[in-house]
């Protein structure tokens, strides 16, 4: 009698147990609950609907963090004049105590997701709504999943002076997520190498849903190098996909993407040189007049853009020597050194820049030249 | 007799309890007085938060409030009209806010009640802290290949981040050279925030580039170069480097050959010792990756737990083993990312001539030897 109540009562538990699972809705994409670990916000951007991918380069890892943030929005221009001075007073600092990492518009709610890094390291993430107000993006409690982004030299336990190991970092230089795929170009802080992933959203932690490869190219033929990817966009031509890169010798280099698979050394197609101090920071395609256009920033010299037609009829790779920059034509933009920039929508770019002044002021372009 | 007894107990017994608990009265008074003496009077101003030598946050006493809640509480900088980001919480006699991230030495906060302001606070500044300096610079030998790729900067302190190409010049005994270095954002440091990786321009240096055409090297053979860093750089608590730190160097010849383990000379210890293995290595080699790339097996292919250092400017490399060496073969296993100072690593130079030099793909190169009895 005894064990016939224990079983019902064992049954009713169960029962209970398993309402309790099913009632509580999961998490798309495998997110779990909690406050991920993020040491660093070095890249943003977003994936589908309101998942907000976070490269964390001191941490070595992405996060993806579901920003609930899907209210469908028109774009508005962003206007701040002083951006790091105003961010710095919203945070009770000032503008040396600060770094803007990185920005990315929400492509859904139009609203602008600024990365900032104090001075003792501490990551923020903050944005900025259509009237212009900062705020934070509290990364606690938040539904999220992660990937780690491992590719030191393994350490035998105690054979070698750990430390140097936990020293190194994997920077991430540039992230984008398309078909499924968020692509990730990576440097060390020690070898001078060049590291691609594409790995599969929603992360699963399987090795084969993170291709892992080396993409690289050769000058006029003859001088070939690994060199890290600086930033990179994706691009369609002939209905095949490609990753526009360029590196941080100068290069920008087409790759097919039907070549990204896991230990693939992947040879370019050299589209261009950029000139001295050209290497572009950040690259985004825009459209004017109905033309398509790979719109590249820089921190140093003038943004340039260079027209998706030309890109595509640019048959062939780079052999002859060119004098000056050489291969397809870049058309120089007057914004000089700007310091960040994405997409508002398909026509307007947000921008942060140095201005001559010494300023550096937020401002959404108007549809012309960038 | 036996109630005189039980009588007799029962006083033994009261008396036992009246000093027990005439000593935890006392125990409890004590306690009592030294709680209340370590707790601090309730504070009559607003006071900062501090946790581990870094003011965290402001508390402001209740009783400086007109209202309860917290919601028309602000705080701003003294010099700025915007509210600072951040959380109040409430607790019986105080209100604490927390910003996003930890206030600044030197400068002052306002506290306002709607518009009203209740209190201020300044955040000293802590001019007993150490200054940061310059610890190394790597490479450390005094002539580079020409073609040469990196610098390592390593500081005392974690430094501010962002603008470190402002303090860092590479002049050639006349003028400052302009661009030579690899403008990077994020900035390589490593995770401490205390080694900065900085890049000649590789643009600069593969050969068939424009670049490199029209500009050359940054470095050209016997020229002497020095590279300086200057005062003024803050580490991320504000505090300046005090002077410049320099290294000179003079350019050698372009350095287009992989890394051969074979040509390195090895000084190997006898067994039942716990000597260092020393290796003489036949260049320079990068000195974090040298760190790293190494570990020593036995005959059996398992690692022998030891100490890897680098020595002679990183021309030298030592092993020294936490147990005796046996008398066996032993291998040393190289990671090929092992890089020299021009990017040349174990599997191919920096810019390879395809049309000349072979790539090779290993994942480790192994060089054996003998521990003899």
């Amino acid at each position: 009698m005894k064990k016939t109540y224990l079983f019902v009562a064992a049954a009713m538990a169960g029962v209970l147990l398993f309402a309790g699972v099913s009632l509580k809705p999961t998490a798309p994409y495998g997110f779990i609950k909690g406050t991920p670990q993020i040491k660093s916000i070095t890249s943003l951007t977003f994936g589908p609907t309101g998942v907000l991918f976070i490269g964390d380069s001191q941490g070595a890892a992405i996060f993806a963090v579901d920003t609930k943030d899907t209210q469908k929005a028109d774009a508005k221009a962003y206007d701040v004049q002083g951006i790091d001075a105003k961010i710095a007073e919203s945070l009770g600092t000032t503008k040396e105590s600060i770094n803007i990492t990185d920005i990315a518009v929400n492509p859904v709610s139009k609203k602008l997701y600024i990365a900032v890094k104090n001075t003792d390291g501490t990551p923020l993430l903050l944005t900025l709504n259509s009237n212009n107000q900062i705020q934070n993006v509290s990364l606690k409690n938040v539904e999220f999943s992660t990937v780690a982004l491992n590719d030191a030299p393994p350490a035998p336990a105690d054979a070698t002076d750990r430390n140097a190991n936990q020293k190194r970092v994997s920077s991430i230089s540039d992230m984008e997520y398309a078909d499924g795929k968020l692509m990730v170009s990576g440097l060390s802080n020690k070898e001078f190498s060049s590291s691609f992933r594409a790995i599969n959203f929603p992360f699963t932690g399987k090795q084969e849903d993170e291709a892992s490869l080396e993409m690289y190219h050769t000058s006029h033929g003859r001088y070939e190098t690994t060199s890290p990817i600086r930033t990179f966009s994706t691009t369609t031509i002939d209905g095949k996909k490609y990753v526009v890169a360029s590196y941080t010798c100068t290069p920008l280099v087409l790759f097919a993407m039907d070549e990204l698979k896991p230990g693939a050394h992947v040879k370019g197609r050299t589209i261009a040189e950029m000139g001295n101090m050209n290497t572009p920071s950040d690259m985004i395609w825009l459209k004017e007049n109905g033309q398509n256009y790979l719109v590249m920033a820089n921190t140093a010299r003038p943004a340039v853009k260079v027209s998706y037609d030309d890109i595509k009829n640019f048959q062939g790779s780079l052999t002859q020597p060119v004098p000056g920059s050489g291969g397809t034509n870049f058309t120089k933009l007057p914004y000089e050194k700007i310091l960040q920039i994405d997409k508002l929508d398909d026509n307007r770019a947000v921008v942060i820049q140095r201005k001559a002044n010494g300023s550096v002021d937020l401002w959404t372009s108007d549809g012309k030249n960038i | 007799m036996v109630v005189l007894t039980f009588g007799l107990q029962m006083v033994k017994t009261y008396n036992l309890k009246f000093i027990k608990n005439t000593r935890l009265y006392i125990m409890y008074g004590l306690v009592f007085f030294l709680l209340a003496a370590c707790k601090q009077s309730t504070p009559d101003k607003v006071q900062l938060v501090w946790k581990e030598g870094v003011a965290t946050g402001i508390t402001i006493p209740k009783h400086l409030l007109i209202g309860t809640g917290t919601d028309n509480l602000k705080v701003k900088l003294a010099a700025g009209n915007a509210s600072i980001l951040g959380n109040f919480t409430a607790s019986d006699e105080v209100i604490k806010f927390e910003p996003l991230i930890a206030l600044t030495p030197g400068l002052s906060y306002n506290i306002f009640e709607g518009d009203k302001e209740i209190g201020n606070v300044m955040v000293p500044v802590d001019n007993l802290e150490k200054r940061p300096q310059v610890t190394a610079i790597y490479p450390q030998v005094d002539t580079l290949p020409e073609n040469a790729l990196k610098f390592y900067i390593q500081f005392s302190k974690p430094m501010r981040t962002g603008n470190a190409l402002d303090y860092i010049a590479l002049l050639d005994g006349k003028d400052t050279l302009k661009n030579v270095f690899l403008s990077l954002q994020p900035e390589l440091w490593d995770t401490t925030g205390k080694v900065l990786t900085l890049w000649l321009d590789p643009g600069r240096i593969k050969r068939g580039l424009v670049l490199n055409r029209q500009l050359g090297n940054p470095l050209k053979t016997k020229d002497k170069y020095t590279l300086v860093v200057s005062p003024g750089w803050k580490d991320s608590k504000g505090f300046k480097l005090t002077k410049p730190y320099t290294k000179q160097f003079v350019a050698g010849p372009r350095d287009n050959e992989v890394p051969d383990i074979n040509k390195w000379k090895f000084d190997v210890p006898v067994a039942g010792s716990k000597s260092t293995l020393m290796i003489e290595l036949n260049k320079p080699l990068d000195h974090f990756l040298l760190l790293e790339c190494l570990i020593v097996l036995d005959a059996k292919g398992k690692a022998v737990n030891g100490y890897v250092s680098a020595g002679y400017n990183d021309r030298e490399l030592q092993f020294s083993p936490h147990e005796a060496w046996t008398a066996q073969r032993y291998t040393l296993r190289v990671n090929a990312k092992l890089e020299d100072l021009a990017g040349n690593n174990l599997n191919r130079v920096f810019d390879r001539d395809i049309t000349k030099e072979v790539k090779k793909d290993n994942q480790y190169y192994y060089r054996g030897f003998e521990i003899k009895p």
